[in-house]
C-alpha cells in the first residue's frame, strides 16, 4: 500500500479536552431542537440518525451541569441578599462586638508564634476514654482498669503557629472502641490535608490525648475529618479544626 | 433498552437493602410515635395515618441517616429528622393524588378515592404541619442552632417543592406543548430533587459534619441522583405492575409533561404534535385508552424511551462523579457504600 492509498481518519474537530466547561456547557440545548444560530431544516433525519448513546447522554450531563450550577449561583445570590439585609438590620447593636473582637483578635497575634491552643472541646464520651485506655479490652475490663476517669478528660495538644480551633465531637457509644482519626480535609479540595492528627495516650499518663500538628504553611482553613472505631472503622464521632490567619 | 432492569439484580449492593430495611424500620417507628390518635379518628388520625403505613421504600429518610453517619453522627442523632421527611413526603403524596386524580398509590386506592377529596385534602394539611414536629424536637436532640438550620433547610426545600409541583400543575393546566430538556429538569429539580435527596444530605451533613462542609456540592449530588431516580420513576410507568404500585402509563392519562413525552412532541411531524396536543388538551376522564396507546406507540417510534433512559443514565453518572468529589476523602462504611450504590439502585429498583 503505497502513502497515497492509506485509508486517514478525518481530523477531529477537536484535538484535545475541553477544559473550559462554563463555556461548553452555553452550547447545551435540547435535542431534536435547534441550537441557537443555527438554520433549522428538517433535514433532521440524518441528524436523528447519528444520535448516539454518548451524544445523548453528553447532552443529558452538560444540560444537567448548566442548570444546577446556575441554581447554585441564584441560591448564592438570595443568601448574600438575606445576609446584607441582617448586617444592616444588626449594624447598630453589632458594631460594639465587633469592634470587642477585633481587639481581641489584635492581642491574640501580639501575644507570639507559638500557640498551644484548644479553644473549644466537647467529649461526650466517657466510655471513649475507657476504650482508648482499655486498648482494645472488653468494656467491662477496661472500665475495671480506669475506674477514676471521668467524661471530659481528654487532653488535646497543638502544635501550630497559628490561631487554631479544634471541636471534637464524640458522642455517646453503646460501646468502648478506640478511636482513630483520618486525614482533616478543607472546604477547598485545593488545600493540603491535615494528617498530623491522631489519638494516643499521653505521655507519662494513663490519659488518652488527641494530638494536632499543623504545618507552618497550612492554609487558613476549616479542616473537618471523621473518628472511626479502629477496628470496624465505622464513624464514631467527628472532628472540626479551624486553622485562622 | 429495558425500562425495567430486574435483570441486572445482581448489580445492587447488598449494602443498599440492608441500609433500608434497618433506617427504614427506624424511620418507620419515629414517625408512628408522631401520628396522633384520638377523635376525630375516623375523619382525620385514620386518614393522616394511612399513607405513612402503607409502607416505602424509605430512600429519602435512609439517605439523611446514612449521611450523618458517614459525617460522624450517631443515628439517633438523624432520626428526627428523617421521620420529619418522611411524613412531609407522604403529605405531598396526599396532595399529589388529588391533583393528579391519581387512583393507585402504593397498590392500594388512593386517599381520595376512599375517602373523598375534602376529607384527604385535610389529612395532608395535617400530615404535612405535623412533619414539623419531628424538626422542632430537633433542638433537644441536636442542638438549637442544628435544629434552626435544619428549620431553615427544609423552609428551602418546601418553597422549591411547591415552585416545582406549580410548574408541572400548570403545563397540564395551560397544555403546554414543545418544552425542553432544560424545562423538565429545572421542574424535577425542585419538584423531586429537593425533598428526596437534596434535604436529605444536606440535612444529614448538617448533623454530621456541623457547620464544617459546603452545602452546595449537596445540591449537585441531590440533582443528578435525584433526576436520574424521577426520569426512571417515569419510565417505571410504562411497565407498571403490582410491585411499582402505580397505573400503567399513568402519566399519560395525567398528561405529566415527562421527558418522553416533550422528546416525541419535539420529534413528531406537523400532524401528529396537533393530534398530541389535543388529546392533552382534553381532562383526563376524556382520554381514551387508544388515545394513550397512540402516544405510547409513538415515544417507541421516535426513540423517546430510550432516549429518557440514556439522559437518566448520563445523569447517575454525574452523581457518581460527584459522589465522589464530596465523600472520597472519607473513611469507608456501609453508609457510604449505602450512598454510592444508590446511583445504580435507581435504575434496579421495581
Amino acid at each position: 500500500m503505497t502513502k497515497q492509498e492509506r485509508l486517514h481518519r478525518q481530523d477531529p474537530k477537536r484535538a484535545e479536552p475541553i477544559r473550559n466547561m462554563t463555556g461548553y456547557l452555553r452550547n447545551s440545548h435540547s435535542w431534536g431542537e435547534t441550537p441557537p444560530g443555527e438554520e433549522s431544516g428538517k433535514d433532521g433525519e440524518g441528524a436523528k440518525a447519528q444520535e448516539t448513546v454518548d451524544d445523548v447522554l453528553t447532552h443529558g450531563v452538560n444540560l444537567g451541569y448548566k442548570i444546577i450550577d446556575e441554581h447554585i449561583l441564584q441560591g448564592r445570590r438570595v443568601a448574600d441578599e438575606l445576609r446584607q439585609h441582617r448586617l444592616g438590620d444588626e449594624k447598630g447593636t453589632g458594631s460594639e462586638v465587633n469592634a470587642l473582637v477585633a481587639r481581641l483578635l489584635g492581642v491574640t497575634k501580639d501575644v507570639g508564634a507559638l500557640w498551644l491552643d484548644s479553644l473549644e472541646m466537647a467529649v461526650k464520651s466517657p466510655r471513649l476514654l475507657t476504650g482508648l485506655v482499655g486498648g482494645g479490652r472488653h468494656p467491662g475490663e477496661a472500665a475495671a482498669a480506669s475506674p477514676g476517669v471521668a467524661g471530659g478528660n481528654l487532653s488535646i495538644e497543638v502544635a501550630s503557629v497559628r490561631r487554631t480551633q479544634v471541636t471534637l465531637n464524640l458522642p455517646p457509644a453503646p460501646q468502648a472502641y478506640t478511636p482513630q482519626v483520618h486525614a482533616l480535609h478543607a472546604v477547598d479540595p485545593a488545600f493540603p490535608p491535615l494528617t498530623g492528627v491522631s489519638f494516643q495516650a499521653a505521655a507519662g499518663s494513663r490519659r488518652p490525648a488527641l494530638l494536632v500538628e499543623i504545618p507552618d504553611a497550612q492554609p487558613p482553613s476549616t479542616y473537618t475529618g471523621v473518628v472511626v472505631d479502629k477496628e470496624t472503622n465505622e464513624p464514631v464521632g467527628s472532628l472540626v479544626i479551624r486553622v485562622l490567619a | 433498552m429495558s425500562i425495567s432492569a430486574r435483570g441486572h439484580q445482581a448489580r445492587t449492593s447488598p449494602v443498599i437493602p440492608q441500609v433500608l430495611e434497618e433506617y427504614g424500620a427506624l424511620t418507620r417507628k419515629a414517625v408512628q410515635s408522631y401520628l396522633p390518635s384520638g377523635s376525630p379518628q375516623r375523619y382525620l388520625y385514620d386518614l393522616v395515618a394511612d399513607y405513612p403505613l402503607r409502607g416505602g421504600k424509605m430512600m429519602r429518610s435512609s439517605l439523611c441517616i446514612a449521611t450523618a453517619r458517614v459525617f460522624g453522627a450517631r443515628v439517633e442523632d438523624a432520626v428526627c429528622t428523617a421521620a420529619a421527611i418522611e411524613l412531609l413526603h407522604n403529605a405531598l403524596l396526599i396532595h399529589d393524588d388529588i391533583q393528579d386524580d391519581s387512583e393507585e398509590r402504593r397498590g392500594r386506592p388512593t386517599l381520595h378515592s376512599e375517602h373523598g377529596m375534602p376529607l384527604a385534602l385535610n389529612a395532608g394539611d395535617a400530615l404535612s404541619l405535623l412533619s414539623m414536629r419531628p424538626l422542632m424536637d430537633n433542638a433537644r436532640l441536636i442542638g438549637p442552632r442544628q435544629a434552626t438550620q435544619i428549620l431553615a433547610e427544609a423552609d428551602r426545600m418546601a418553597w422549591e417543592s411547591a415552585e416545582g409541583q406549580a410548574m408541572e400543575l400548570g403545563w397540564c393546566r395551560d397544555n403546554c406543548n414543545g418544552l425542553t430538556d432544560e424545562d423538565y429538569l429545572i421542574m424535577v429539580l425542585k419538584k423531586t430533587c429537593w425533598l428526596a435527596m437534596i434535604f436529605p444530605c444536606r440535612a444529614g451533613a448538617i448533623i454530621g459534619a456541623h457547620d464544617a462542609v459546603d452545602l452546595d456540592q449537596f445540591i449537585r449530588f441531590g440533582f443528578f441522583l435525584g433526576a436520574s431516580f424521577q426520569i426512571q420513576d417515569d419510565l417505571l410507568n410504562f411497565v407498571a405492575d403490582s410491585h411499582y404500585g402505580k397505573e400503567l402509563h399513568g402519566d399519560i392519562w395525567e398528561g405529566k409533561r415527562t421527558l418522553m413525552l416533550n422528546h416525541v412532541y419535539r420529534q413528531a411531524t406537523e400532524d401528529e404534535r396537533v393530534r398530541i396536543a389535543e388529546i392533552l388538551g382534553l381532562p383526563r376522564g376524556q382520554r381514551s385508552l387508544v388515545q394513550v396507546n397512540w402516544i405510547r406507540r409513538l415515544m417507541d417510534i421516535y426513540g423517546s424511551v430510550d432516549y429518557a433512559s440514556k439522559i437518566a443514565h448520563g445523569l447517575a453518572g454525574a452523581a457518581l462523579h460527584e459522589f465522589h468529589t464530596i465523600y472520597a476523602h472519607l473513611p469507608d462504611s456501609r453508609d457510604k457504600q449505602f450512598i454510592e450504590g444508590l446511583s445504580t439502585w435507581v435504575f434496579e429498583r421495581t
